[in-house]
C-alpha cells in the first residue's frame, strides 16, 4: 500500500472532485531510507519523488537529517537536481552548523479564503519539530533545541501572524499528547509515524492530534468547515487507504518503476 | 513409468514452489497490474461535503516509496 504515484493520484481525483476546496498537503518526514546496501538508490529517487509532490511543507526525522546532507552534496557533485532540494522543508528547533543542508524555514505562512462573510483570509502557520531524544545528530555539525522551548517561542512569533497552528512532527503519539497539554496554543499536531497502532485523529483539549499511517500506507485527511476566524469550525477526519485499487499518476508512477528496477538490479 | 513421473516432479517442483516476488523493502508481494485512472475508486473520496478546507497529512514513506503489496 502506499507510495508517491499513488498519492499523487489521489490528490489530482480530489482536485478533480473538488475543484474550488483548497487542499493543504503536508508530510511528516521520516521519508529517506537509511541503513541498507540500496539505501542511497532508493533516497535519489524518494527526493524526486517528494519534490514532484508539491507539497505545502515537509518535517523531519532525525534519521532524515544525515541523508539530507548526503543529497546535499550529492546536488553539489552535479548527480542530483540542485531543484530537488527546494523544498518547504521547515523546523523551529534544528539549526545547522554546516553549509552541506538544504534551506528551511522556521515556520510557513498560507492564506485561504474560506469564509467570504469573515472579509479575512483564515491563515495558517506550518512548523516543524525535530525529536532526538537519543542525539543521533551530530552536536558538531547541528544545534537541536528542545521541542517545548522551540515550540513555545515559534508560537510567540506566530502571534498575530497566523489563525491557525500546525506543528509536525516525528516524535511519538505519547509526547505529542504531553506537548498539546504542556503547550497550550497548537491546533493540529502531524505525528510523521506511530508504530503502536493506527488511530484516530485526537482532540488533547485545543489540540488536534492526526497521525498517518506509516510507512506511507495511508493518507490521513482531515476537512474543516470553518466559519469567522477558527471560532467556529466543523471537523471530519478519516483515513485513506492507497492500496492497489488506486491508480498510479503517470510521472510518478514511471518515476517509482525506475527506482525499484534500479534498486532491484544492484540487489542481484 | 513410476521412475519418469519422479523426474517430471522434480522438474516441475521449482515452477509448483515459486516464491513470491521481494519488493526493495524485501518484503514479499505478488505483482498486481496498476489499476487505470478510468478505474479511480470514488468512494475513498468520500467524506464531509461542506468543508471549505482540507488538509492531508502523510509520512514515513521511506523504503515504500513504491507501493509494498
Amino acid at each position: 500500500m502506499g507510495g508517491f504515484a499513488r498519492r499523487m493520484s489521489y490528490w489530482k481525483a480530489f482536485a478533480a472532485k473538488y475543484p474550488s476546496r483548497p487542499l493543504l498537503r503536508l508530510d511528516g518526514g521520516s521519508i529517506f531510507d537509511k541503513g541498507t546496501a540500496t539505501s542511497p538508490i532508493a533516497n535519489r529517487y524518494i527526493l524526486e519523488g517528494i519534490y514532484r509532490s508539491n507539497l505545502d511543507a515537509l518535517g523531519m526525522s532525525a534519521w532524515d537529517v544525515p541523508v539530507w546532507q548526503e543529497m546535499s552534496d550529492l546536488a553539489t557533485a552535479g548527480l542530483v537536481s540542485r531543484d530537488y532540494l527546494k523544498l518547504p522543508l521547515v523546523s523551529a528547533n534544528l539549526t545547522a552548523k554546516v553549509s552541506n543542508f538544504p534551506t528551511m524555514q522556521r515556520y510557513i505562512l498560507k492564506e485561504f479564503n474560506v469564509d467570504p462573510q469573515a472579509g479575512k483570509p483564515l491563515r495558517v502557520g506550518i512548523t516543524g519539530l525535530l525529536f532526538d531524544p537519543e542525539e543521533r545528530i551530530s552536536a558538531k555539525e547541528f544545534q537541536v533545541q528542545k521541542p517545548e522551548e522551540a515550540a513555545r517561542q515559534v508560537l510567540n512569533e506566530l502571534k498575530g501572524k497566523a489563525d491557525y497552528v500546525i506543528v509536525i512532527t516525528d516524535m511519538g503519539l505519547g509526547d505529542a499528547i504531553t506537548m498539546a497539554v504542556e503547550v497550550p496554543g497548537i491546533h493540529m499536531i502531524v505525528v510523521s509515524h506511530n508504530y503502536e497502532a493506527a488511530v484516530d485523529a485526537q482532540q488533547v483539549g485545543d489540540t488536534l492530534i492526526v497521525s498517518p499511517i506509516n510507512m506511507g500506507r495511508m493518507l490521513s485527511e482531515v476537512r474543516f468547515n470553518i466559519k469567522s476566524g477558527t471560532q467556529r469550525l466543523e471537523i471530519e477526519s478519516h483515513t485513506v487507504p492507497l492500496d492497489r485499487t488506486v491508480p498510479d499518476d503517470p510521472v510518478l508512477g514511471e518515476l517509482v518503476r525506475k527506482g525499484k528496477a534500479e534498486v532491484d538490479k544492484a540487489q542481484k | 513409468m513410476k521412475r519418469n513421473c519422479l523426474l517430471l516432479l522434480l522438474l516441475c517442483f521449482p515452477f509448483f514452489f515459486a516464491a513470491p516476488t521481494l519488493d526493495s523493502s524485501g518484503s514479499a508481494q505478488t505483482p498486481t497490474p496498476a489499476a487505470t485512472p478510468a478505474d479511480f475508486p470514488a468512494e475513498i473520496l468520500q467524506g464531509m461535503d461542506n468543508f471549505n478546507l482540507a488538509i492531508d497529512v502523510y509520512g514515513d514513506v521511506r523504503g515504500n516509496f513504491g507501493p509494498c503489496g
